[in-house]
């Protein structure tokens, strides 16, 4: 069952997208221009940053090999978005946070998955979480 | 006319008795009283012989004591030896085997039915009425449209939510009344059978002996025998009478105790939803339903692999029952280091924007919720699994059964391989996230793994005499006049407890016995 979606006041979305209006208006630049692709990305590590980092941890300290930079995160999640890094940024919330979806999806399809602590995880989501660990 | 009256106790019966039957039917469980009530006020005179009484009694029940010889098996034979039998405490779990399960399944050896499942459907409808169990209908989406359970939002082939029913019927309690009142049919209680043995001029059996704990001995002669006393004392017996043949009777091919088959038990594997639905209850414990019928019914969900997904990846059946998070730690043998819990995980699932919504739309924080799989796996049909005679002898110096339960690696690549398409199918589909919980040790997979008390294969069913003990009539093959009722006859599991299937074959035997006599004569 869906959960229930209706709500009484504005949406967190619409928001998010109000602020950085206003934030345009202040600043006198595009407010999403001033987000990095880095920032963009670790924003959709679900509702809890605390939580991403202590996955983002545990799957880094499970690599073999040397530990991925953020810009090479990016790029593996980029990719698997279709997007080059740079245009991560440019895109707007819902537009991104449904390729990330979508992608997450996809990776189960394809058993791209990393298994951190036990817990079979999309590829894509873990190196979201990783995002969130190294910044 | 009370409703045991006509009951005998064989404890008072002199030495020299000898009784006649045109069947003998030795047990009084599920399938013995299936058997006998379809008998009942027929022209055939019946004999059932029942090892214990109208209740459990500590005496009888040790006759039954098992040795374990093999890996370890929780909880010992689990068998009741009175009135009923083991439905005087089963769970009343029902659900039938599929099309594949009867079919050849060339990945599992020595598992195929000498029957389909369209010879047994009719059987089970009828199954399905004398364990009351509603409505022969275990379409999921059917049963549970207008209620409010809800399914897990599984969308590709390979996981599905599968049903079963449940009614804990006590045949005995039940079905006494139908056995005291036919006029055919003759009950005897505290009467062990000790040995079948052959006439002098024909494979066939003449009669058994039987023997109480007061003392007394006396014999049964039949013109056909029913031996329906459960998947451990079906192969004990037959082994047990052994005094024409050594081997045992009807087992010069030495089939009779081997492929002793279970469902594999092992509670592992964590699941967290993204969503938790109460509708998800259904999952974790029996619910009560009604239709038309109107009987006193329960229903319950598992997670099955679809027999498609079974024929793709080549393993034996498989389902899961849920438990929930509160048993977790029951689940969690192979606890590793953990850097975050599962409510992590489940805050990774969501949508950013927490604070927001609680702060502006006043939305309270979801319920996390995360159960574990209780796995019910098929095990693969295995001649090194058996049921033996123990040099240890009871009471009444019987050597009593030796159970030697062996797995196969397949039966371990199984958990593996099904962990991995649950794992993956949940998170594709959106449901939410899985975490194996097994061991990394290839040999310790299953430790710890018990059966579901479900006894079954010791004496297979087969087209072949050589690659079975009894025909696609429950008929021995080596002997033209006994049967076999019971989960003994099973060449493979499937994933549904055994209890309907029992019924629905001893259904089907009483048939061919009617037919048999029709044709035949009764004697």
């Amino acid at each position: 069952m869906a959960p229930d979606n209706s709500r009484r006041g504005p949406s967190r979305r619409g928001a998010l997208a109000w602020l950085a209006g206003a934030a345009a208006v202040l600043s006198g630049r595009p407010a999403l221009a001033a987000v990095s692709p880095e920032a963009r990305l670790a924003r959709l590590a679900g509702r809890s940053p605390r939580a991403a980092r202590a996955i983002g941890n545990a799957y880094l300290g499970a690599l073999t090999g040397p530990r991925p930079t953020p810009a090479a995160l990016v790029e593996a999640v980029a990719s698997r978005i279709d997007l080059a890094p740079d245009a991560v940024a440019g895109l707007g919330h819902d537009a991104l946070a449904g390729r990330i979806e979508a992608a997450i999806r996809q990776d189960f399809e394809r058993y791209d998955t990393a298994v951190v602590d036990g817990w079979v995880l999309s590829s894509t989501e873990a190196r979201l979480c990783a995002l969130v660990a190294l910044r | 006319m009370g409703p045991f009256d006509r009951f005998t106790d064989a404890r008072k019966l002199s030495d020299s008795t000898v009784l006649d039957a045109d069947v003998c039917i030795i047990g009084t469980g599920a399938a013995g009283i299936t058997i006998a009530r379809e008998l009942a006020g027929g022209p055939l005179k019946v004999v059932m012989l029942e090892t214990g009484g109208l209740n459990y009694d500590a005496a009888i029940a040790e006759l039954g004591e098992i040795e374990i010889i093999g890996r370890d098996y929780p909880g010992g034979a689990s068998r009741l030896r009175y009135l009923g039998g083991s439905t005087n405490h089963w769970g009343g779990q029902c659900a039938p085997l599929d099309t594949l399960d009867f079919e050849d399944r060339p990945w599992l050896p020595h598992s195929e039915w000498p029957i389909t499942y369209q010879d047994l459907h009719p059987y089970y409808v009828r199954a399905q009425g004398v364990i009351e169990l509603g409505e022969y209908d275990y379409n999921v989406d059917r049963v549970l449209a207008g209620s409010d359970f809800r399914q897990m939002g599984f969308t590709g082939n390979a996981v599905r939510t599968s049903l079963s029913r449940y009614h804990r019927q006590r045949f005995g309690l039940r079905y006494a009344s139908d056995l005291n009142a036919a006029s055919n049919i003759d009950v005897y209680l505290y009467a062990t059978v000790m040995s079948f043995h052959r006439g002098e001029a024909s494979d066939a059996a003449s009669h058994v002996t039987v023997s109480t704990l007061a003392g007394n001995t006396f014999t049964v002669n039949a013109t056909r025998f029913v031996l329906a006393t459960g998947g451990i004392e079906n192969p004990r017996l037959l082994l047990d009478s052994n005094g024409e043949q050594e081997a045992g009777f009807g087992n010069s091919n030495g089939l009779v105790g081997r492929f002793f088959m279970e469902h594999i038990g092992y509670a592992n594997g964590i699941v967290v939803p993204k969503h938790f639905d109460p509708g998800y209850d259904i999952y974790f414990d029996e619910q009560r339903y009604t239709d038309e019928t109107g009987e006193d019914l329960r229903i319950r969900t598992h997670i099955t692999l679809s027999p498609e997904a079974t024929k793709v990846l080549r393993i034996p059946k498989f389902r899961a029952e849920l438990r929930r998070y509160s048993e977790l730690r029951f689940a969690m043998k192979h606890l590793r280091d953990v850097n975050f819990d599962f409510g992590d995980v489940w805050s990774v699932m969501q949508e950013p924007g927490a604070i927001w919504d609680y702060l502006v739309n006043g939305e309270k924080p979801e319920d996390v919720g995360a159960f574990i799989l209780g796995n019910y796996c098929e095990q693969v049909p295995n001649p090194d699994s058996r049921i033996v005679l123990s040099s240890i002898t009871n009471a009444l110096g019987q050597n009593i059964a030796a159970m030697e339960w062996r797995l196969t690696p397949l039966d371990s690549e199984t958990i593996r391989i099904a962990h991995r398409v649950i794992a993956h199918e949940i998170g594709r589909s959106g449901f939410g996230r899985f975490r194996y919980d097994m061991t990394t040790d290839e040999d310790g997979i299953l430790d710890g793994a018990y059966g579901g008390y479900h006894h079954m294969g010791t004496t297979r069913m087969s087209e072949d005499p050589k690659t079975g003990v009894v025909d696609a009539n429950c008929r021995m093959h080596e002997v033209p006049n006994v049967y076999v009722a019971g989960s003994s006859v099973f060449p493979s599991a499937g994933w549904p407890n055994p209890t309907l299937t029992i019924v629905a074959l001893a259904t089907r035997l009483a048939d061919h016995l009617k037919q048999e006599v029709d044709r035949d004569g009764a004697r």
